[in-house]
């Protein structure tokens, strides 16, 4: 009880130091117990909603095929169940509104038992009627309600659609129109239920399907059923094919879930690592400060194993401190993240639940991080016999440090900075745990930072030197590109028009198989550059193909590998290709071919599936006006809406970034702060002999503040490579087919990382001449202790 | 003549919960240039405090303390940083040199504050340790770590050395060598050295000895023909 009190009495006197590594325990453990929590949730809502609306196996793209085709896809061995759909996005008109709004009309609502629709609002609709069943997100953003009526454009025609509720189903759990858009827009895409009927007549596809819905039945492996389907609906042209796994919303989610056991498996293992060290630091000199307060107890009789559980109980008291705090925090960090999702996921069941399983955990490891801190800190002084402990330890011999024998070095510092280099190497094991510090928490920042930063600029340049037209307009079906160019030409302020033909492949190389898109262009296209690896302009050739890296690395090729092509707009099965050139592609992840090489494989080189436009400002709103109900036209993409659209979704996540940011450098705070404190407790009476001699304030800090520099500086400078590994590792674990962040570092975010650590340092300096100048000259200078 | 420090009516009070100490009462006294003065009393009787006040650490709590045209009674904290960095050097008991500095760096980095100080070499060579100079602390006996801290006061070149049991924590001809320093440079620089002590013997080498007794200077004894160093034991 005795000792529990010292205890309590010594950490009250240097009660910031431990509250700053409380707080930083905190940190770390809110972050895991929230990114947990939030993911459990995630999967629980996932797995209840999956099962509960038999979300698929597998899928099949089609470009269109008799509907009676699901039969022959259901026999197949290892299928149990198979079911037709159409899907067509269309275009819905409102009043006064600029952006491009669509619906994703997804047919089978009435009698489909795959991927089924849950209804949370209204009714179905009835067999005949034209009603729909609209996405949740869309339903409450447009402020729908059942009786609501929506003028659909399609084939030409304007439709009237009515509502008859809102649902959602497991296949759009995560609603994007493309693989551009990285997050959700509820205000212009969203998913319209239909019965099949009302999506023959909407489509004109009357006997028709483009989509199929399987489940398997365990009995056969999902690859040896994709190859079979392949083969079977060779001549249906498939599109393509794949497993539960590649469905876009949920693999969108599985995404999710991985950045997530990432990011809840690194960042708090940081963010304790620092606090460990702080505690380190602080009990070590704690434990040398009271050497003869242990020479005494051990003198009384006092086992090692008790005092060594006393020093450990500080350990103790910071980590359970910590622990709670960072599990209470978790919890309320893990609804705020929930909320969040239920923003970007349409899981009608999802809810913050909470994990007291993660609240205990956060305490256990935390106590167990600060116990084994707080063990390494205090065990060399334990070990000394009780004479030895009572007894002041050795003075440490001064000597200049290795840097002084370098000529010229002295110059570089005035006397007070060269008594800060000396303080620097005179405990040298305390500088580099600082130092570890001060690397870790700033690769973290700038490499967090570099990331937001590198991913803004990569969506610029994508439509600012990549993408260069105003709109594109896309087909509903490949049409032939020399008609629609010339009809667009003679439209007023359109001043430069191309074709695009984007078709639906599957790249072989070897073992290795990716599903892509190959994108179509003139050899000459100035509305569509491309770039090498070296970020030159280079033309398509009119020969071979050209990789994007991620897709290059995916099969595993190189400039002259051979790849062969299976498309369903190909005239004939596996076409041989060399690959002519690996390019650089951030935003989407394709292959390349001049339109000339692509008519060899079509048949036709004039045959397109979009248009690219450069107009004037005016013009734009006047062709968006024109085609909206053009038969052939399903969709008009215009590229200022697009910069607009990812412009609000960088703003949204900055805002986590700066916080994350500000944590960051309240940690480099809380290290140098606990350091200085605790070498300006050690130099007490230097630095009162300092004061005493006659220098100010302001000479005095010149000391502790180069030190702090100094320690600053070289901490950024390897913090530079330190981020550098850690911005590799999340740029690699972001990879996909949606985007490719380059492995570089930002300037502007190392830049800003070191403003970080400079301000940490400041705000340190404030607190540390607030203590110096408290410091008692008299008092200090008369204990009469021989240095 | 005038004064070089001029004390009148000196008190310190300080409080230690609900008690209050009388550290100092009524302490009056002219100190001159070139004087060798020794203040002389028990442990407790307050010559600490003295020092304290004479030498800018402290301020008094009544009284007028006046330092050639410098008023130190109610001086701020700059002021008072001013005056120790330009008018007085210390020397304490116990050296208080700076661990991680060479005997020269110690000496230099007081003359880099000075406004007249003397050359760092020559301060170092006074109190003959020129074969010393990039020697650490840790690398010299007490006594040359005594005679860094005279050469570290010296070197501002001050109007008042103030030394704090000089000799204390030293034998007795270590303590002799640095009495030796302390009054050479008291007739050579014709500069006021103030030493504090309980040793009796030392104040033989006094022109004057204040005597110090509960808080109170009860006396002040004129020595007119005060010993050298080398004639005096204890």
């Amino acid at each position: 009880m005795i000792l529990f009190k010292k205890m309590y009495r010594d950490i009250r006197h240097s009660m910031l130091s431990y509250i700053a590594c409380a707080i930083i325990i905190m940190i770390g453990l809110m972050t895991y117990t929230s990114m947990m929590m939030a993911r459990d949730n995630l999967i629980s809502a996932r797995d209840e909603f999956y099962t509960e609306q038999n979300f698929a196996d597998g899928y099949i793209k089609l470009t269109g095929a008799p509907s009676n085709i699901v039969d022959r896809v259901s026999k197949i061995k290892g299928i149990s169940h198979a079911e037709g759909r159409i899907i067509k996005d269309v275009r819905v008109i409102f009043e006064n509104e600029k952006r491009n709004v669509s619906l994703r009309l997804v047919s089978g609502i009435n009698d489909g038992t795959i991927n089924k629709t849950k209804i949370l609002e209204g009714r179905l609709p009835l067999q005949g009627e034209p009603s729909a069943v609209i996405g949740t997100k869309f339903y409450k953003a447009r402020r729908l309600h059942p009786g609501s009526v929506l003028i659909i454009a399609s084939e030409g025609r304007k439709i009237e659609l009515n509502v008859s509720g809102s649902g959602q189903s497991p296949e759009f759990v995560f609603a994007i129109k493309n693989n551009l858009d990285m997050l959700p827009d509820p205000e212009t895409f969203e998913i319209a239920y239909v019965d099949k009927a009302l999506a023959e007549q909407i489509t004109g596809m009357q006997g028709k399907i483009n989509d199929i819905v399987f489940k398997m039945d365990g009995s056969r492996d999902y690859k040896d059923i994709e190859r079979e389907i392949k083969d079977d609906l060779r001549a249906y042209g498939i599109e393509n094919v794949f497993a539960k796994k590649d469905q876009p919303s949920n693999s969108m989610l599985n995404e999710e879930f991985k950045q997530l056991e990432k990011s809840s498996q690194t960042i708090p293992v940081i963010f304790l690592m620092v606090a460990a060290i702080i505690l380190y630091i602080m009990l070590k000199r704690l434990v040398e400060q009271q050497r003869g307060q242990i020479g005494i107890m051990k003198a009384f009789g006092y086992r090692y194993s008790a005092i060594l559980s006393h020093y450990a109980s500080y350990g103790i008291v910071t980590g359970v401190l910590g622990g709670i705090l960072g599990g209470i925090a978790g919890i309320w960090l893990s609804f705020v993240y929930t909320d969040l999702y239920k923003v970007y996921y349409s899981f009608p069941n999802l809810k913050a639940s909470v994990s007291f399983g993660y609240f205990i955990g956060s305490i256990i490891v935390s106590t167990f991080f600060c116990i084994i801190a707080a063990y390494i800190g205090a065990k060399n002084v334990l070990r000394l016999s009780p004479t030895e402990a009572m007894h002041p330890p050795t003075p440490s011999f001064g000597k200049k440090t290795f840097f002084e024998s370098i000529p010229g070095f002295n110059k570089i510092f005035t006397l007070q900075g060269n008594m800060a280099v000396r303080n620097l190497f005179r405990n040298y094991k305390r500088t580099l745990l600082v130092l570890l510090g001060i690397v870790f928490t700033f690769a973290l920042m700038s490499s967090m930072l570099s990331i937001s930063s590198l991913f803004t600029d990569i969506l610029m340049d994508h439509f600012t030197k990549v993408q260069q037209y105003d709109i594109k307009v896309v087909f509903s079906r490949p049409s032939d590109s020399l008609d629609a160019s010339s009809e667009m030409k003679s439209q007023n302020g359109v001043m430069k028009v191309e074709s695009l033909f984007e078709m639906p492949a599957q790249l072989t190389r070897m073992n290795y198989k990716k599903d892509t898109i190959i994108i179509g262009l003139d050899s000459s296209s100035q509305l569509y550059k491309i770039y090498d690896t070296k970020g030159n302009i280079t033309p398509v050739p009119d020969d071979g193909i050209m990789l994007s890296k991620h897709i290059a690395e995916s099969l595993n090729a190189d400039v002259g590998s051979t790849i062969v092509i299976n498309s369903p707009y190909a005239n004939d099965a596996d076409i041989k290709l060399r690959v002519s050139c690996i390019i650089n592609q951030n935003i989407g992840s394709n292959a390349y071919m001049s339109k000339k090489a692509l008519g060899k494989i079509t048949g036709s080189s004039h045959v397109s599936t979009s248009l690219m436009v450069l107009a004037d400002k005016n013009a734009i709103s006047e062709i968006k006006d024109k085609y909206a109900t053009a038969k052939n036209v399903s969709l008009i993409e215009e590229r200022q809406e697009t910069i607009d659209k990812y412009n609000k979704m960088m703003a949204t996540s900055a805002g986590s970034i700066w916080i994350m940011a500000l944590i960051s450098v309240f940690t480099v705070f809380a290290v140098i702060y606990t350091s200085s404190m605790i070498s300006l407790e050690e130099r007490r009476r230097e630095i009162s002999l300092l004061r005493l001699i006659g220098m100010k304030l302001s000479e005095v800090m010149e000391i502790i503040t180069v030190e702090q520099w100094i320690i600053g500086i070289i901490g950024i400078i390897l913090g530079i490579p330190m981020g550098y590994m850690f911005n590799a590792g999340i740029v690699k674990g972001l990879s996909s087919d949606l985007y490719s962040i380059p492995t570089q570092m930002g300037m502007e975010a190392l830049f800003q990382s070191a403003m970080g650590v400079a301000l940490a340092i400041l705000m340190s300096n404030i607190w540390l001449r607030r203590s110096v100048k408290k410091i008692n000259m008299i008092e200090s200078l008369s204990a009469g202790v021989r240095e | 003549m005038q004064p070089l420090m001029t004390a009148n009516g000196i008190c310190k009070y300080y409080k230690m919960g609900d008690v209050i100490v009388e550290a100092l009462k009524d302490v009056s006294f002219d100190i001159f240039e070139g004087e060798f003065i020794v203040v002389l009393g028990p442990s407790g009787s307050g010559k600490s405090t003295l020092l304290n006040i004479i030498g800018g650490m402290d301020g008094a709590s009544d009284g007028e303390l006046f330092c050639d045209s410098i008023i130190l009674h109610n001086a701020n904290e700059k002021a008072l940083t001013e005056y120790r960095r330009n008018s007085v050097g210390f020397v304490f008991q116990f050296y208080n040199l700076i661990p991680n500095l060479t005997a020269f760096e110690n000496v230099k980095l007081s003359a880099d504050i000075s406004k007249t100080p003397l050359d760092s070499a020559t301060a170092l060579e006074i109190v003959e340790l020129s074969d010393r100079m990039e020697h650490f602390p840790s690398q010299m006996s007490g006594g040359q770590q005594q005679r860094v801290a005279i050469a570290r006061a010296i070197v501002k070149n001050p109007k008042i050395l103030l030394c704090d049991e000089p000799t204390g924590a030293l034998d007795y001809s270590t303590g002799l060598s640095v009495l030796k320093i302390l009054k050479d440079f008291n007739q050579k620089f014709n500069k006021t050295v103030i030493i504090i002590t309980h040793n009796a013997g030392i104040a033989e080498i006094a022109d004057r000895v204040f005597y110090i007794k509960d808080g109170t200077l009860s006396k002040i004894v004129k020595n007119d023909n005060p010993l050298s160093p080398e004639e005096v034991s204890w």
